[in-house]
């Protein structure tokens, strides 16, 4: 089993119980929340094989305490900052509060109290953050399952026969056609050159080709597509609104979130769909029951993955909101707008910011337990 | 309760691979069928074709009387077992059996006791809460035969669903599932590539083999009960393929008497009586060679005193101790041609190892021994060499 490899100190057990454990003991949350039953500290059997010796676990335990301090130093500094004085901070470091530092609740109070748009910008985070994230799930979800269980072979010509449409509708357009008329004649072109010169060249995409061409919407960098979108949504009337970033989160987050679960679903063995169908159900039945079941850990991982993405984005969000549809991350960067760096203030920013992420990656982890597909079917 | 009809049914796959062609077959309501073959012979396809996990290129594939060749497989009332048991991991053993039930529907306390009727004909009632990974194979192997008895439909499909367990494991679970047969009485058609399984288990047997290079070949070489196939194979491969050791083959020449024929079965001349030339009349006359075939259990060190008895010599290469019994391989005293067309596996056999017997291990002969063996003329098949077919 995995678990032999991590350097941990649970006994051995059967495998019954190591199966059970690991479903219901995700590392993490139980370190996080502090659910674990298991103390640290009882030593592997002699025998085992994947047994440290004293000495290397000694080792072991010293780079993983340094590697924890660097990485954990920086949210300390965070916190200690958020109940520093502006004096604290800019007369040189200090460490410890009741040491040698005063604490004050008076950045807590600024921004809670007082600062009038931190309500707002939180709630802009979380609706943008998880409605994006959700229905880039369930469009990633099906397009990767698609991919994963389907055959497509298009036409390279027809692809290239439907990108000829779209240029002739935006063509037409701007040569000063209402658009509604553009969109038919694009779309008139498109379905004639399907039946015409396309059908003669045979040459056709796979799977793969269609996975690429989706993963390759990323290859761009955003701030290349920033200044065409912020003229989208001019267009739309839609500057300044949570709908532009959501749809422009889900636009981002797709490709993403169909290449981490592509892998995920090609593993779940088609053979449980063909039971399920055997049982008597329908191919949403069997998506349902069967197939989403088995996807969990994929679906939670890249949930909490452009989830995080969405949540954290700064450049995008800039350019498409000013006020009312401002995220955290703009209320951050603001306390640095007028009267320099305002760190205390920002450092409460990120804290409020964070903490539902954390608890959030605390309570799924446990869906992210490995071994789910274990038993299905005879290896 | 339904039968199941193949009428001309054929395969071939999106990538151009023909699997399966012309399978003319009927399975009686109720009936126990086998099919067997070697690897690749279509078996799995035929089986999928019946279950409609697979669409049917050609002919009509009928359960009960409906024709069902574009029905999904919710709508033919058949369940499968499949080799790897495919269960749901994310659900209990009671929720993996009651899961066919809960989309059929069915209400929640009927389902329960259906499933718990079902776990304790298998014996998994105690395991009943567990999920399929806390399971062993033999336990995997029974869920997955509760899932589908619990559905009762009107036909079982199984791919190899022992060839995942040990042996011993392997033959206790055979027994259970004849005796489960022979208590549901549902039509159940069963895919193995295991000939004592498909001896031991089938009402009837259908020997396939696969298409062939071209593809032109039907699969199906005989269907009938094991004792037919045992005894009346239809062809090379057939026999070939039933009982093990594989038979002996040798090419050879009929020679016509008046009304006597015989042959030369290396230095020996085998004179075969008037019963046996009646029952094949065209061994008579015939100036074209025949293949005779003679199984390794009709070889006997002891002569028969109530039967005529045909003497073949040889001398004794290796001898296997079985404990009932022993195999003795052993060539021709007088090297002759050993068959090497028709069968697949019987000729790669003799190539190497020159003739088998199944003999008596009270009075053994030892490696190099010059041996008689005796055995009954009524025991030789003939085969025409031309197509392979028997010449009975
Ligand atoms: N999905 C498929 N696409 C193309 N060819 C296939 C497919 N499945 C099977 N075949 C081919 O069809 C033939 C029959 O395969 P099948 O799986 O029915 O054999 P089988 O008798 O079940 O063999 P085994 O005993 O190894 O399971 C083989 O030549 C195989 O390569
Ligand atoms: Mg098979």
């Amino acid at each position: 089993m995995s678990e032999s490899t991590q350097i941990s100190a649970d006994p051995p057990k059967t495998v019954t119980e190591t199966a059970a454990a690991t479903e219901a003991q995700p590392g993490w949350g139980r370190a996080l929340f502090g659910l674990g039953r298991n103390g640290g500290g009882r030593s592997r059997l002699a025998h085992d094989p994947l047994a440290l010796s004293p000495r290397a676990r000694a080792g072991a335990y010293a780079v993983l305490v340094a590697w924890s301090l660097i990485v954990l130093f920086p949210i300390y500094w965070m916190i200690t900052t958020s109940f520093k004085t502006p004096l604290d901070v800019n007369s040189g470091p200090v460490y410890l509060p009741g040491v040698d530092f005063e604490g004050t609740t008076e950045a807590w109070d600024y921004i809670i109290n007082e600062e009038p748009q931190t309500t707002r910008a939180f709630v802009n985070t979380v609706v943008v953050g998880v409605v994006s994230s959700l229905l880039t799930l369930v469009l990633g979800a099906s397009a990767s399952y698609g991919l994963s269980r389907l055959e497509f072979r298009p036409r390279l010509a027809s692809v290239v026969a439907f990108l000829a449409g779209i240029a002739v509708a935006v063509a037409t357009t701007i040569a000063g056609l209402a658009w509604q008329m553009g969109i038919l004649l694009g779309l008139a072109f498109f379905a004639a050159s399907i039946a015409t010169w396309a059908r003669r060249f045979e040459f056709r995409l796979s799977n793969d080709d269609i996975a690429f061409w989706l993963i390759s919407q990323r290859i761009l960098p955003p701030i290349a597509v920033v200044l065409p979108l912020y003229v989208f949504f001019q267009q739309l009337q839609l500057l300044d609104t949570r709908t532009a970033l959501i749809v422009t989160y889900v636009g981002a987050n797709v490709p993403i979130a169909i290449w981490l679960l592509r892998d995920f679903f090609a593993g779940i063995p088609v053979h449980l769909e063909e039971a399920a169908a055997i049982d008597g159900a329908t191919r949403p039945q069997t998506f349902w029951f069967v197939v989403l079941p088995a996807a969990v850990p994929g679906l939670v991982a890249t949930f909490l993955f452009i989830m995080v993405f969405a949540w954290n984005e700064f450049l995008i969000a800039s350019v498409l909101t000013s006020a009312d549809a401002q995220t955290m991350p703009m209320l951050v960067v603001a306390q640095n707008a007028t009267r320099g760096p305002q760190w205390w203030n920002m450092s409460v920013l990120i804290l409020i910011m964070s903490l539902p992420v954390i608890l959030m990656a605390g309570f799924l982890e446990r869906f992210i337990a490995r071994g789910l597909l274990v038993g299905a079917v005879k290896g | 309760m339904a039968g199941m009809n193949l009428d001309g049914v054929g395969k071939t796959y999106p990538d151009g691979t023909r699997a399966v062609r012309s399978v003319n077959m009927t399975v009686e309501d109720g009936e126990f069928m086998v099919l067997v073959g070697p690897s690749g012979c279509g078996k799995t396809t035929v089986l999928r074709m019946m279950a409609g996990l697979e669409s049917v290129t050609e002919g009509t594939l009928s359960i009960g009387d409906r024709v069902v060749n574009g029905l999904p497989p919710r709508e033919r009332d058949i369940v499968m077992v499949f080799q790897n048991y495919a269960l749901y991991p994310h659900m209990t053993v009671a929720e993996n059996i009651g899961f066919g039930l809960r989309l059929q529907k069915v209400p929640k306390a009927e389902r329960a006791e259906r499933v718990k009727e079902v776990a304790e004909m298998l014996e998994i009632i105690d395991i009943i809460d567990k999920k399929p990974k806390a399971l062993s194979g033999g336990q995997r192997q029974r869920v997955a035969m509760g899932r589908a008895i619990v559905r009762r439909p009107s036909a079982f499909l199984m791919d190899e669903p022992l060839s995942n367990l040990d042996a011993k494991l392997r033959v206790q679970m055979r027994s259970e599932l004849i005796q489960l047969h022979s208590r549901l009485n549902v039509t159940t058609v069963y895919v193995t590539h295991d000939q004592v399984e498909a001896m031991t288990m089938g009402d009837r047997v259908a020997v396939l083999r696969s298409v062939g290079g071209e593809g032109q070949r039907p699969n199906l070489q005989q269907v009938g009960t094991p004792q037919e196939l045992y005894e009346q194979p239809a062809n090379l491969f057939v026999a070939g393929f039933i009982g093990s050791p594989s038979m002996n083959f040798i090419e050879t020449n009929m020679e016509t008497q008046g009304s006597e024929v015989s042959f030369m079965l290396g230095v020996d001349r085998v004179v075969l009586p008037a019963g046996v030339v009646e029952s094949t009349p065209r061994l008579l006359n015939r100036d074209t060679p025949v293949i005779v075939g003679f199984r390794p259990e009709s070889l006997s060190l002891r002569k028969s005193h109530d039967h005529p008895n045909v003497t073949v010599t040889g001398t004794a290469e290796v001898t296997e101790y079985l404990g009932a019994a022993a195999h003795i391989t052993f060539r021709k005293a007088v090297g002759i041609a050993v068959v090497s067309h028709h069968t697949d596996r019987s000729t790669a056999d003799a190539e190497r190892h020159g003739f088998v017997a199944q003999v008596e291990t009270d009075s053994m002969p030892q490696t190099g021994d010059r041996v008689e063996f005796f055995l009954r003329p009524e025991h030789f098949h003939f085969f025409d060499p031309e197509d392979g077919r028997s010449l009975r």
